[in-house]
């Protein structure tokens, strides 16, 4: 249900993030901001209670002065000093931030002590008391004086603890956006990553796939709602994937018409011969028809009939052959039937190189899985290769046997040509490559494609003293009951 | 033509793994007079020839055992004056000059028709009367 909220593009998610960790951050820049501010507005506080405790001890030191030397000038001049504190304590003054962070009730209580305080020294600034009376109200001034101070140091630390306390709090707030902010950005971040990571995870799964064979293409559907970009790549790779499997089949059929050329005498032999024989029946027929008795115009028709058939079944090889066929067809494939077609097919190539042929196949069948048309075109390609190493004589042998022990069939195509050098046959199934000045050297590389798509493994040795074999191995094809 | 003149002395080897042609030429032209043999293998063939020398020899080019070439040098060392006439079923023009150079009367590619065939034999065999007539 959340996905529905979720913008559907890597673009769309990226932005999402972007912006969420922005608001985030813009969130504690200014909670930073705010908090620098009120430090700012607290160190001034700090400045004006500074400022009031050098006045209250000028103030102090004033009225020391008049209670040795009974100066009463200076008793005036701290009455000035006080009327200045006053003006910061009751706000009036331009630093009047005091009031905020300091319990009204206790400017207030200091406010009457300055009252006191300022009022004593106005009665002693006033005509003159007598000697009991001065002392009297000097005793009162020193307490008053004393207790004023009392209580501007009372409001000073008041305030400090106050903004010791605020300081605190702050503190306490970064601490706690740092404690929420982190964890939320590792999880956004691990949230992001799943977003943009999943469909390419699953793309590099698929891809993997696709190369086992499993599957033919990318499935785009699942990842079409989560990640639009995603299946735009999906898109792209299944084209690339499809332009790849056509090129390859162009290839294999490329690299069937050039083993098609190298039979043509062979097939053009193994036709002739059926329609000369029937040209021959034919004309002998018409030649003497009446002379002849009925078994042996009987039997001269039925050799045309056989010769016809002949023919026919040459013809169906051919295109057997040479037809294009959907890779993806796969059927069960007896491989001694498929060498047996493929010996019929090359009979007169065989027959025309002079070789000898040695075959030794199994009598019971060596089932596997696969496309017989592409699988023939591997072995007509292993063969034609033998016979023009031979040249025109030799013996080309065939074997197919189980491996012991493993459901792997062996095919070994041999002949007793001059053998292939070490650092040819080590590029040999490479597209391109070839010793002959007419090949394409398409040949092996498509048998190798071919029959590593059937999951099988195809290899060539070569002995010191002439002679190659090349080794096809196929996985063979049980019945499942046969696995239980 | 001169079928019946002398005909009878005159012998014909037919060479061909298809028994099909083996049995047509035969028919053919033992009718014609001649005295026609036919093998579908070269080795025992050339065995015969060289037990009584054929005067006329049809060989096919590609065959298990001994193909034409070799056939054809084989009957020009026991009877050089032997016409050898060669059908094929892929016929290539390299094979074919080699052929003429090593002395082959004619050279035919299946699928040939009877006349084709009918007419360069009549004509080897007129030679063959010709020159032993000469002697």
């Amino acid at each position: 249900m959340s996905l529905l909220f979720l913008p559907r593009t890597i673009y769309g998610k990226l932005i999402l993030s972007f912006s969420a960790i922005f608001v985030l951050s813009g969130f504690a820049a200014l909670a930073a901001i705010y908090s620098l501010y009120s430090v700012e507005g607290k160190i001034g506080l700090i400045e004006s209670f500074y400022g009031i405790s050098q006045k209250i001890l000028e103030v102090r030191s004033y009225e020391k002065n008049f209670l040795l030397y009974e100066n009463r000038d200076e008793l005036v001049s701290a009455m000035d000093k006080l009327e200045d504190v006053r003006a910061i304590i009751s706000g009036r003054s331009s630093q009047d931030a005091i009031n905020h962070f300091v319990d009204r009730g206790d400017t207030k209580l200091c406010l009457t002590e300055l009252d006191t305080y300022s009022g004593l020294m106005r009665q002693l600034t006033g005509p003159g008391y007598d000697k009991d009376g001065m002392n009297n109200l000097k005793v009162k001034l020193r307490e008053a004086g004393h207790a004023f101070m009392n209580c501007t140091m009372g409001l000073d630390s008041a305030a400090k603890e106050h903004i010791a306390k605020d300081v605190r709090r702050y503190k306490a707030v970064a601490f706690v956006l740092v404690i929420l902010i982190l964890p939320m950005c590792a999880f956004m971040g691990i949230i992001l990553a799943n977003w943009i990571m999943t469909p390419l995870r699953n793309i590099r799964r698929s891809v993997a796939q696709v190369m086992k064979g499993d599957i033919s293409s990318i499935p785009v559907e699942s990842t079409k709602k989560i990640c639009v970009e995603c299946a735009e790549l999906i898109d792209a790779l299944n084209k690339m994937l499809q332009t790849i499997s056509d090129k390859h089949q162009q290839f294999m059929q490329t690299e069937k018409l050039v083993a098609l050329g190298k039979v043509t005498a062979g097939i053009a032999h193994e036709i002739n011969n059926p329609l000369n024989n029937i040209s021959l029946t034919a004309e002998m027929l018409m030649e003497d028809l009446s002379g002849m008795d009925c078994d042996e115009r009987r039997s001269m028709i039925r050799d045309i009939v056989v010769q016809v058939d002949r023919a026919r079944e040459i013809v169906r090889n051919l295109l057997d052959f040479s037809r294009p066929r959907k890779p993806s067809v796969w059927v069960k494939v007896d491989l001694r039937d498929l060498l047996n077609n493929t010996l019929a097919f090359l009979k007169n190539q065989v027959r025309l190189s002079g070789a000898d042929i040695k075959i030794d196949i199994p009598e019971t069948p060596v089932i596997t899985m696969g496309n017989p048309s592409q699988l023939q075109q591997v072995f007509v390609n292993i063969i034609l290769n033998a016979l023009q190493a031979m040249d025109g004589s030799g013996a080309l042998g065939l074997k197919v046997f189980l491996r012991a022990g493993e459901d792997r069939a062996v095919v070994e195509i041999s002949d007793t040509g001059p053998g292939i050098p070490p650092e040819v046959r080590e590029h040999i199934f490479e597209p391109f490559f070839t010793t002959k000045s007419d090949g394409t050297g398409l040949g092996l590389s498509v048998s190798y494609g071919i029959i590593k798509e059937h999951k099988g493994d195809i290899s060539v040795s070569s002995g010191p003293g002439g002679g190659t074999t090349f080794r096809v191995e196929l996985p063979l094809w049980y019945e499942l009951d046969r696995h239980e | 033509m001169s079928d019946d003149n002398g005909g009878s002395h005159l012998r014909l080897l037919v060479i061909d793994d298809e028994p099909i042609v083996g049995k047509r030429l035969k028919q053919l032209f033992t009718k014609m007079g001649l005295g026609v043999e036919t093998f579908t293998n070269p080795v025992p063939a050339m065995e015969a020839m060289e037990r009584c020398p054929f005067d006329i020899v049809v060989t096919d080019l590609k065959m298990n055992g001994m193909n034409g070439m070799e056939v054809l040098k084989r009957v020009k060392d026991i009877n050089p004056e032997a016409k050898v006439v060669i059908i094929t079923g892929y016929a290539q023009l390299d094979t074919a000059s080699e052929a003429f150079r090593r002395g082959v009367f004619d050279f035919i590619a299946k699928p040939f028709r009877l006349d084709e065939l009918k007419r360069v034999i009549v004509k080897a065999m007129s030679g063959t009367l010709l020159a032993r007539r000469q002697k």
